[in-house]
């Protein structure tokens, strides 16, 4: 079951459950594949692990038939049966570049290593991608260091920032306020404007952590604020 | 897509600069933020100013907001700090010059997108014929910054966000407008990150709202509280910290025709 609302003058939201599901995440992006494609001149098409966001002109499109075209896309997709890749993400996991490494330890009664050892143990699926350029949403957290965010959002952290939000995980491309607690920093460019495709990831796909040294994280760019 | 959306955080006084220039709407103009300001002109140009008051000048001359007028070669426009409103709009007659990026010409600071003009930058417009009709905005388009405003919000679900004031806090920028209110609101966990449309209302735990503005990140995890129409944006965009805001509740289809009747002016 799912429900759609419209949000604003030219906007709604299809949420399809309020759980993290990667076959139903899967079967989002191949729904907003074909809303591109078969309904067009839309302004946005935005798939999310959950839900399907979509933007449109109002001068052009009437929100009550574009409702119905989605409605009957929804009908008729069942599941995606792409092939994805795998990425490797170097992270350098340190206090000195992760503000939160510590307090989410001892809040998870676990030593540093064992965060460490959990969070690049586990193969992620980016589940969507947003907020930022280059930033993509990694699911699953394993539940022993899953960590809701931070109450009051920070103005503002380097790039390369690893974060943890509940039971996602993701890399801060670039510098940016943000919510999630920061436990490590990877060095890698996850987006070049000028590149194609600007960015590595595509919902799907499997990322794992590789835990790196110092003095690695410095070779491979890596730079402390 | 995961860039940020950009352009300009007042849309009724970027589209009233083009549009008493003969430009179309979607023409480039300069936001300029707080003022104290100076241009000089390399050639004769015509220009017009709207948005936030900035007492403007040429050589020292007053001029009016909400005009076009020609800066002669070698002429000063000076712009002071603004007195009301946040953010001024300076549009140029065939419209600045800018590279394009991804089909725009916005500044993205967070994206590293466009460019952050500095003291010294050279500015050119598009070439277009040079004729001008010098024009006022009609007075009964020209808003006033109040420091107490009502803003309309769609939102589909009761909330303590229409019976409480909230003041405009200055950590404020582009990314969003942030408010504190005496009694924080009650929050919910956060959500799983979704899309958040221009004018989002959001919560975080803290109790205290963030409106999204244009560089926005495009996706959030806090919980929504509804969206601020389009039309009030604009006064959003000029509200200084300090400006006391209620909210009230707005209909979905009112909204949609204030926004169409816009959008069809300028179009």
């Amino acid at each position: 079951m799912y429900s759609l609302d419209h949000l604003t003058e030219n906007s709604l939201v299809v949420h399809f459950s309020s759980k993290m599901d990667i076959s139903i995440t899967l079967r989002i992006a191949t729904i907003a594949e074909r809303v591109r494609s078969e309904l067009g001149d839309l302004l946005e098409v935005v798939p999310s692990s959950c839900s399907l966001y979509v933007e449109y002109d109002i001068l052009k499109t009437d929100p009550i038939l574009l409702e119905s075209r989605i409605k009957g896309i929804i009908a008729t997709t069942t599941q995606s049966a792409s092939s994805y890749k795998t990425i490797t993400l170097p992270c350098y996991y340190d206090p000195s570049v992760a503000p939160d490494l510590l307090r989410l330890a001892e809040e998870k009664q676990l030593s540093i290593d064992e965060v460490i050892q959990i969070h690049s143990n586990t193969e992620y699926t980016v589940c969507s991608t947003g907020f930022a350029p280059g930033f993509a949403y990694l699911s699953k957290v394993d539940q022993r260091i899953a960590t809701p965010r931070l109450s009051t959002p920070r103005s503002r952290i380097p790039a390369g920032s690893v974060g943890i939000a509940d039971q996602q995980t993701a890399v801060y491309p670039s510098a940016s306020p943000a919510g999630w607690n920061i436990i490590g920093n990877c060095p890698l460019t996850l987006f070049d404007i000028n590149a194609t495709p600007i960015s590595p990831f595509t919902i799907g796909d499997k990322v794992k952590f590789t835990p790196i040294t110092r003095d690695e994280f410095i070779e491979q760019g890596g730079q402390f604020e | 897509m995961c860039i940020s959306q950009g352009g300009a955080a007042d849309i009724h006084a970027h589209c009233w600069a083009n549009h008493i220039l003969g430009n179309p709407s979607h023409s480039p103009t300069l936001e300029i933020l707080v003022g104290n300001t100076e241009i000089l002109a390399l050639e004769d140009t015509h220009l017009s100013l709207t948005g936030a008051e900035m007492h403007a000048s040429i050589d020292d001359k007053v001029i009016p907001n909400w005009s076009s007028f020609t800066l002669k070669k070698g002429q000063h426009l000076k712009l002071r700090y603004a007195s009301s409103g946040l953010r001024s709009y300076l549009a140029i007659k065939g419209g600045f010059k800018a590279t394009s990026v991804l089909n725009s010409v916005s500044t993205v600071l967070r994206n590293d997108i466009g460019s952050n003009l500095q003291d010294g930058s050279t500015l050119h417009n598009n070439l277009t014929d040079s004729s001008i009709h010098y024009k006022r905005v009609p007075s009964k388009f020209i808003p006033k910054y109040n420091s107490e405003l009502t803003i309309n919000v769609i939102s589909g679900s009761p909330s303590a966000l229409f019976t409480q004031t909230f003041t405009v806090s200055p950590n404020t920028d582009r990314t969003g407008v942030r408010l504190f209110t005496d009694t924080p609101l009650p929050s919910g966990s956060g959500i799983i990150s979704e899309s958040n449309p221009l004018g989002t209302i959001q919560l975080p735990p803290d109790g205290n709202p963030i409106i999204l503005l244009n560089d926005r990140q495009t996706q959030g995890g806090y919980q929504k509280l509804g969206y601020v129409t389009k039309v009030d944006l604009a006064k959003i965009a000029q509200a200084r910290p300090g400006t006391i805001l209620r909210f009230k509740k707005a209909s979905l289809t009112e909204a949609r025709e204030a926004w169409i009747k816009f959008l069809k002016f300028f179009i």
